[in-house]
């Protein structure tokens, strides 16, 4: 692709310190992504990979320790306050958790007005009106009935479908969401996922979307990143890497997945994921992988071709 | 037909609240076997962890259960006193729930929880400690002197759940109650749960009622399911068969929902709406708002029950013939 990625990270890396001690926990290492024009990318990752992190440091949010985060092509630590103003508006966020991230003193009319007021997309006069349409957009028809109510008077999906809605009021160009719809009961599950599929289309936003479930993560992505322990081990286009899983890290989770067309799970992986403050030398799967090969302890290995479009960072071809 | 373990009939759990009585639980019918694994599926609200909660008698206030008998084998549970039943959620009916951390002491070691499970006085002999090293063993902790020896919080959230099961199994209880046990947890952890679920199963004989939101979850390790909405079970049925022939249209829906990573992605057709609020429920057929089938009657008569088989059942009027 000649065009610039929406947004990359290149070679980023985010550093936590660890309260009382020296030593500092790696959570984002190295990684490369890019996030182009009208495609759904998902960063597929369990607890403590990396992958909220990385999500965050794309948005400006995380300060990186290493490489850079490239916003159609400029470097965002070093944009004007102008052009960080127009990159705030353009890269958008949706939570997992819809309780905790709508302020619950302020009616629905005043949260979506605030991010409406503050980077001027309508005259004061035409919000409320601007306000009713977007909650009209995510399916709370008619909207301009829901606006004086408080976030306590609605349910999760709904609470969702107002996140969305508060995203959208400044017609990003991309959409980070971070498990969306984990915290929603697979019935409103599959209406916010349909919402999301539609409103990517209708609007033409480019989505990554930060998910531990694969059932999830087929339905919705084009193309698809997992991450491990702070480092990407393979990426690739969605049909490939489901049909075609290259990292044993990533067979091990497909096998983990509940599935309804194999009458028994797969063994499940065994030991636990290592703490990111002490991760393993050499490849940071290689203490759960069942292929381990000495040379696996010694060596990191990079992301490499494997087929057109999908890399995997393993040193063997399994 | 042979006396079940566990026997709940037409349980009603209610809550007092300003909003007037909200039926957490109405008119619920069940039972477990011995060695069996049954699993009660529903989404939030629907009264599957209130059933639960009810069957320990641990509905908390203002809560009561209005209605029923549960009985365990063969003692009604609700005429219990307190201090027996005490006993009963000690030594007979062992206890999961979701969040593994909060239901551990932060300031006892795992070694001085598992040693409190076995008795109030609290043996600290040698056999006392050779028996919670088998404990912990037998979850699959590989370094159980260590591990008897942490805290809490030294733990990760798999590891919490594995202590919280050997406690609870260490008094050999015939039934486990598990309240959505690998929920919090990542998926390749909660395979290893399961599986662990499982084999503790089959080593010990003892029945399993598995709650939980996700019935790929409890597909793989029930023989038999209940699926609950708005505080009725719906359905209820061998998994083979609920997952073959669905007779309700929510059974259905929960199934058109699942998304499997094994499979090319296919149209997601939602329900609409959400669970009716249970302080006022629709009349009729509680489902029927959101029903994409519903019929004039659904809306006046609530369906009756219908088998289909032994032990297969549904509540829907669409099984009915002809329609009333």
């Amino acid at each position: 692709m000649s065009e610039a990625p929406i947004l990359a990270a290149e070679g980023a890396a985010v550093r936590f310190a660890v309260r009382g001690s020296k030593k500092q926990v790696m959570a984002v290492d190295g990684v490369d992504l890019a996030l182009h024009a009208d495609e759904t990318v998902a960063l597929v990752g369990e607890s403590g990979s990396g992958k909220t992190t990385l999500g965050l440091a794309l948005l400006g949010l995380r300060s990186l320790a290493g490489g850079r985060v490239a916003w159609r092509g400029r470097d965002v630590a070093s944009l004007d306050r102008h052009t960080l103003r127009r990159f705030r508006r353009d890269a958008q966020i949706v939570f997992q958790d819809p309780y905790a991230s709508l302020n619950p003193r302020l009616t629905i009319a005043e949260t979506l007005r605030r991010p409406l007021a503050l980077h001027r997309i309508v005259p004061a006069d035409a919000q409320r009106d601007e306000s009713a349409r977007l909650l009209d957009r995510v399916g709370l028809q008619p909207g301009a009935l829901y606006l004086d109510r408080y976030p306590h008077e609605f349910s999760g999906g709904q609470r969702q479908r107002i996140a969305i809605a508060r995203a959208l009021s400044l017609r990003p160009g991309l959409l980070v969401a971070d498990e969306p719809v984990s915290a929603l009961d697979v019935s409103i599950r599959s209406q916010v996922l349909n919402l999301l599929t539609e409103l990517r289309q209708a609007l033409g936003l480019s989505m990554l979307f930060l998910s531990h479930d694969l059932g999830v993560v087929r339905f919705i992505a084009s193309r698809v990143a997992v991450m491990y322990l702070g480092r990407l081990v393979e990426t690739g286009p969605t049909r490939a890497l489901f049909e075609t899983p290259r990292h044993p890290y990533t067979r091990a989770l497909l096998a983990a997945a509940p599935s309804l067309s194999r009458a028994v799970a797969g063994p499940p992986l065994a030991g636990e994921p290592p703490l990111p403050s002490d991760p393993p030398s050499g490849c940071r799967f290689r203490t759960r992988c069942p292929f381990a090969k000495p040379r696996c302890a010694e060596e990191t290995p990079d992301l490499r071709d494997a087929a057109a479009g999908h890399r995997v960072a393993c040193h063997f071809d399994l | 037909m042979s006396a079940a373990l566990l026997a709940v009939e037409d349980l009603a759990t209610s809550f007092a609240t300003d909003g007037g009585t909200l039926r957490a639980v109405d008119g619920v019918s069940f039972h477990v076997d011995a060695g069996e694994a049954i699993g009660i599926v529903g989404e939030s609200g629907s009264g599957k962890s209130m059933t639960a909660l009810s069957i320990l008698r641990l509905v908390p206030n203002p809560g009561r259960i209005t209605r029923g008998r549960i009985s365990l084998a063969g003692r009604d549970l609700l005429a219990l006193s307190e201090a027996a039943m005490r006993g009963v959620r000690r030594t007979e009916i062992a206890m999961i729930f979701q969040d593994a951390g909060a239901y551990l002491n932060p300031v006892m070691t795992v070694g001085e929880q598992i040693a409190e499970a076995i008795g109030p006085a609290r043996p600290r002999d040698a056999a006392a400690r050779a028996r919670i090293l088998a404990a912990l063993s037998s979850v699959q902790i590989a370094d159980p002197a260590r591990i008897a020896r942490a805290y809490p919080h030294e733990l990760s959230g798999g590891m919490q759940q594995r202590v919280l099961i050997a406690a609870a199994l260490i008094r050999e209880p015939r039934l486990i109650l598990a309240d959505e046990p690998t929920t919090a947890l990542d998926a390749t952890v909660q395979q290893q749960i399961l599986a662990c679920l499982a084999d503790l199963r089959q080593r010990t004989g003892a029945a399993l009622l598995l709650i939980s939101h996700d019935l790929a979850v409890v597909a793989q390790i029930c023989d038999r399911l209940h699926i609950m909405y708005a505080g009725e079970i719906v359905e209820h049925g061998p998994v083979r068969e609920i997952f073959a022939a669905p007779k309700h249209p929510y059974t259905r829906a929960l199934l058109d929902a699942i998304l499997d990573p094994w499979q090319p992605p296919r149209a997601l057709v939602p329900l609409d709406g959400a669970p009716p609020d249970m302080a006022a429920p629709p009349p009729g057929c509680r489902f029927h708002p959101r029903c994409p089938q519903a019929m004039a009657i659904c809306a006046r008569t609530a369906p009756p029950a219908r088998s289909f088989g032994d032990a297969h059942a549904a509540r829907c009027w669409l099984n009915e013939e002809p329609v009333p």
